[in-house]
């Protein structure tokens, strides 16, 4: 009809909708008058297969690469070309390239569209940066930027082989490389769909893995020489997930040393990647700092055989990240100072700032032991004057009240407080101040205390002040079995010209025969120790020593010889001794070595009788020499914390014994040669 | 004018009115020269044309008065193409009739079987007269270059003519391409709605 010759007529006839789509979608319209949807095609880029021009999409107002099969390429062929479109397609990952479009052209020719990055591939990019030229630090900074890419791949790989799709063509000039840090992986023409289990996420898909699959059946050997793993060069071998591990292990070895794997031409390149011959990156590049990890990580990720390669790309990522973290890689076997480094290097601040809080600690610590072991005494002695006070309080309230008895035991305890305890071997004559003055305060207040006058004597007993001691003893109405000492003060009373000088060594020797141990064990050693704490001059003091240990001793056993050097501090005994120690038998109950009360470092025991290292393992002596004694155990030793040396006849203990002695303390075999 | 069309009523029912002068004059300025087009595409002869012109409306205001609204639904069009096809049959009759008949003067021959020819003629034409009367609106509503434009790119101008003829940019072509064309459009809907039906259909 004329009705479309005349436009005006055509007007005529609009509906409603006709109105708002002339008007008011404009683009819809010019969509719809569209016939080419591509427009200004450039070349871009030429493959083995395909080639890659850049047109602007009509469609979508945006630049995208076309994909198409070059000129040569059979019509047979154009399943595979066809396949990799579908294969890309299939996967959607932020890191592996969009294939928008899949279509057949006006020449009844296959082409896709794929997303277009401004940028270069991994390995121009690389080229770019000119690592050769760069100092350690732009070379680190550059191994960062360029590992953070890798870790990229790593996760667009992982992805596709979590889908069952395999690369099997990993190179850098595979990798694109974005202005803004996008990393894509490009050209997956010799993907491969894994068949098998796991096919169920597929199952929806539009292609199916056996049309997939004949593309790669094409020819024997696909891939890039350098990056590909040992079983693509092998015929009929099986490739799997392990041979884009091994081709991602050659992208490291890129990114570490700037050149493929391996280089040559293709049949001698083939030949050693059939046997792993491969130069690793930290020989091939001796000049650069390239990192023993990462070079570990190669190693493993292009092992020859797949199962000694990550099994997982995942496993290969972690490495890297680990690497970029700071940690050491599973891969490097790292030792423990490598490791401690890292983890230095990862916390330099943490650790250095833990460091000086550690060092004011340990300076504070010191610094507080020292001034508490200053005060230490001080302390000691202020507590035992509180508790002076203390008893004083007691006291007085006691006697105001006439509670005598229970005074009297009272009394008796603290008695025990000054002139007994293991205190009392260490400051002998400051704990019978102190016991004097506590006396004192007693008897001031309460002059008829007998009990407080016979400790007063007990004390002036002890201190050799048999004089005063038998003024103070008189005072006791009911001396009974304190009787002894108030005779032996008597008598020592009379031998003494001056009341303040200490008995002779051949005095005192006297002395330990007047009493008998069960009548008061320790007398004497509270008196030797005292005496020993005051006097200068020790001639003679080796027949005092001797008594000493006869009177604490039964008469079975013997003594031979003492000899004593109190400059040197040493004492060598002789004979058969049992007894080497008292034990206190009230609830206090503590065990002391006969040996204690003088200042040893040097103790000579040879032919002692000496049966148990434990009876003068509370000793502080620095030598010890236990020759000729019929000892069976030496575990004691560990306890003699001073000791240093140790000396014991040829084959007097088993190895086993001998075993038992700290390591610090040097043992001197000698001869038993007793005297 | 216009406000008139605002109205519930169209012009046609309003024109039914014997009181409603305007509605009258307004009713014969819209369709005095589509009923004397459609005539000169029957009769040759100036003056038998005006006088059949002339005659038709005189008809059609009559019938107008007679009409019950509401009740014949059929096209305002349909109608008035039937009064002046019947005039001018009526006037071929009479014309038969005398001897000095002069049937050179006749276009179309009224046979029943050329019937729908001249329907359809009608039918254009009434088009053409629309869509006319819609332009001149447009030109009434539209100042500069705007209905220029608009001409141009129906007459089949690109958008680069356009630009250059009128030395205009072509984002401006494009803009009052489309202001126009949407009044344009707006206009022969108001138009169609007013002129071609008795009542308002879209009210009912």
């Amino acid at each position: 009809m004329s009705e479309s010759r005349d436009p005006w007529r055509s007007f005529y006839h609009m509906t409603d909708r006709d109105i708002v789509d002339v008007d008011f979608c404009p683009t819809y319209n010019y969509l719809r008058k569209l016939n080419d949807r591509y427009e200004g095609e450039e070349h871009l880029a030429m493959g083995g297969m395909k080639e890659i021009t850049k047109a602007f999409d009509l469609n979508n107002s945006r630049t995208v690469a076309i994909a198409r099969p070059l000129k040569h390429i059979k019509k047979k062929q154009y399943d595979a070309f066809i396949h990799e479109a579908q294969l890309t397609s299939h996967l959607d990952h932020p890191n592996i390239i969009k294939v928008f479009d899949l279509g057949i052209d006006k020449d009844e020719c296959p082409y896709f569209t794929m997303e277009l990055k401004v940028g270069d591939n991994l390995k121009q990019h690389i080229m770019k940066q000119k690592i050769s030229e760069a100092d350690a630090h732009e070379f680190e900074q550059c191994l960062r930027d360029n590992l953070e890419i890798f870790i990229k791949v790593c996760d667009a790989i992982a992805y596709a082989h979590s889908v069952n799709v395999i690369h099997l063509d990993l190179k850098p000039a595979n990798i694109q490389v974005g202005q803004y840090g996008e990393v894509l992986v490009c050209d997956w023409g010799l993907g491969k769909l894994m068949g098998g289990f796991g096919e169920q996420d597929l199952a929806e898909s539009t292609f199916n893995s056996d049309m997939i699959n004949e593309a790669t059946h094409y020819g024997e050997i696909k891939g890039t020489p350098g990056y590909m793993a040992p079983e693509q060069v092998i015929p009929n071998a099986k490739k799997n997930e392990l041979t884009d591990i091994y081709a991602l292990g050659g992208i490291l070895y890129y990114i570490l040393c700037q050149s493929s794997p391996m280089k040559g031409d293709l049949s001698e390149i083939i030949e050693r990647t059939k046997k792993n011959d491969i130069v690793f990156p930290a020989e091939r590049c001796p000049h650069q700092p390239i990192p023993k990890s990462l070079d570990a990580v190669v190693r493993k990720a292009m092992a020859l055989k797949p199962n000694d390669r990550y099994q997982e790309v995942e496993e290969l990522r972690k490495e890297v990240h680990q690497y970029l973290r700071g940690f050491a890689t599973q891969a490097e076997g790292a030792s423990f100072y490598r490791q401690l480094k890292l983890l230095y290097q990862r916390n330099r601040l943490t650790v250095l700032s833990i460091m000086v809080v550690l060092v004011v600690f340990i300076a504070v610590v010191t610094f507080s032991i020292v001034v508490i072991n200053e005060k230490k005494i001080a302390a000691l002695n202020a507590l035992k004057k509180e508790n002076e006070a203390l008893a004083l309080y007691q006291n007085e309230k006691m006697t105001t009240q006439g509670l005598n008895e229970d005074f009297n035991r009272e009394l008796t305890e603290f008695g025990k407080y000054f002139t007994g305890g293991l205190v009392y071997y260490l400051y002998p004559n400051k704990a019978l101040d102190q016991g004097e003055a506590k006396l004192r305060t007693v008897l001031k207040k309460n002059p008829d205390n007998e009990s407080a006058w016979l400790q007063l004597g007990y004390i002036y007993f002890l201190r050799q002040r048999f004089k005063q001691s038998l003024i103070y003893l008189s005072k006791v109405r009911h001396l009974e079995d304190s009787m002894t000492l108030m005779l032996v003060s008597q008598k020592y009373a009379d031998l003494k010209k001056d009341g303040h000088e200490l008995l002779k060594p051949v005095q005192l020797e006297e002395l330990t025969q007047e009493f008998h141990p069960h009548y008061r064990k320790w007398l004497l050693i509270k008196m030797l120790a005292y005496d020993h704490q005051l006097r200068t001059d020790f001639y003679g003091y080796d027949r005092v020593i001797k008594a000493y240990l006869k009177f604490y001793n039964p008469e079975s056993s013997v003594i031979d010889l003492v000899k004593y050097l109190p400059k040197e501090g040493k004492l060598s005994i002789r004979g058969n001794i049992e007894v080497w120690g008292l034990q206190e038998d009230s609830d206090e109950s503590f065990d002391l070595c006969l040996l204690q009360i003088f200042p040893l470092d040097y103790l000579d025991v040879r032919h002692s009788g000496l049966k148990d290292l434990e009876y003068i393992s509370s000793l502080k002596i620095k030598v010890l020499d236990i020759r000729d004694n019929d000892i069976a155990d030496l575990s004691p030793i560990a306890d003699m914390t001073h000791l240093k040396t140790l000396i014991v006849s040829i084959g007097q203990f088993s190895v086993k014994e001998i075993l038992k002695i700290p390591e610090k303390i040097k043992i001197e075999r000698m001869e038993s040669s007793a005297f | 004018m216009s406000e008139a069309w605002r109205t519930r009523q169209t012009l046609i029912h309003r024109a039914k009115d014997p009181r409603d002068g305007q509605a009258w004059e307004d009713f014969v300025s819209y369709y005095k020269d589509f009923i004397s087009i459609v005539i000169a595409r029957m009769i040759r002869n100036c003056h038998t044309r005006e006088d059949m012109s002339q005659e038709v409306l005189v008809k059609v205001w009559k019938s107008l008065q007679n009409m019950e609204m509401g009740k014949n639904n059929a096209k305002f069009r349909t109608w008035l193409s039937t009064i002046i096809k019947n005039t001018v049959l009526n006037f071929l009759e009479r014309e038969k009739h005398r001897k000095t008949s002069d049937l050179e003067q006749v276009i179309m021959t009224i046979e029943p079987e050329k019937q729908s020819e001249i329907e359809v003629m009608i039918e254009e034409e009434w088009e053409k007269n629309v869509t006319n009367l819609a332009l001149d609106r447009v030109r009434a509503a539209f100042s500069g270059h705007a209905v220029d434009v608009f001409i141009m790119s129906v007459e089949g101008k690109t958008t680069e003519e356009i630009c250059e003829i009128l030395n205009v940019k072509p984002n401006t072509v494009y803009v009052l391409k489309n202001r126009v064309k949407s009044r344009f459009l707006e206009e022969i809907k108001q138009l169609r709605q007013d002129l071609e039906n008795f009542s308002l259909k879209k009210e009912k």
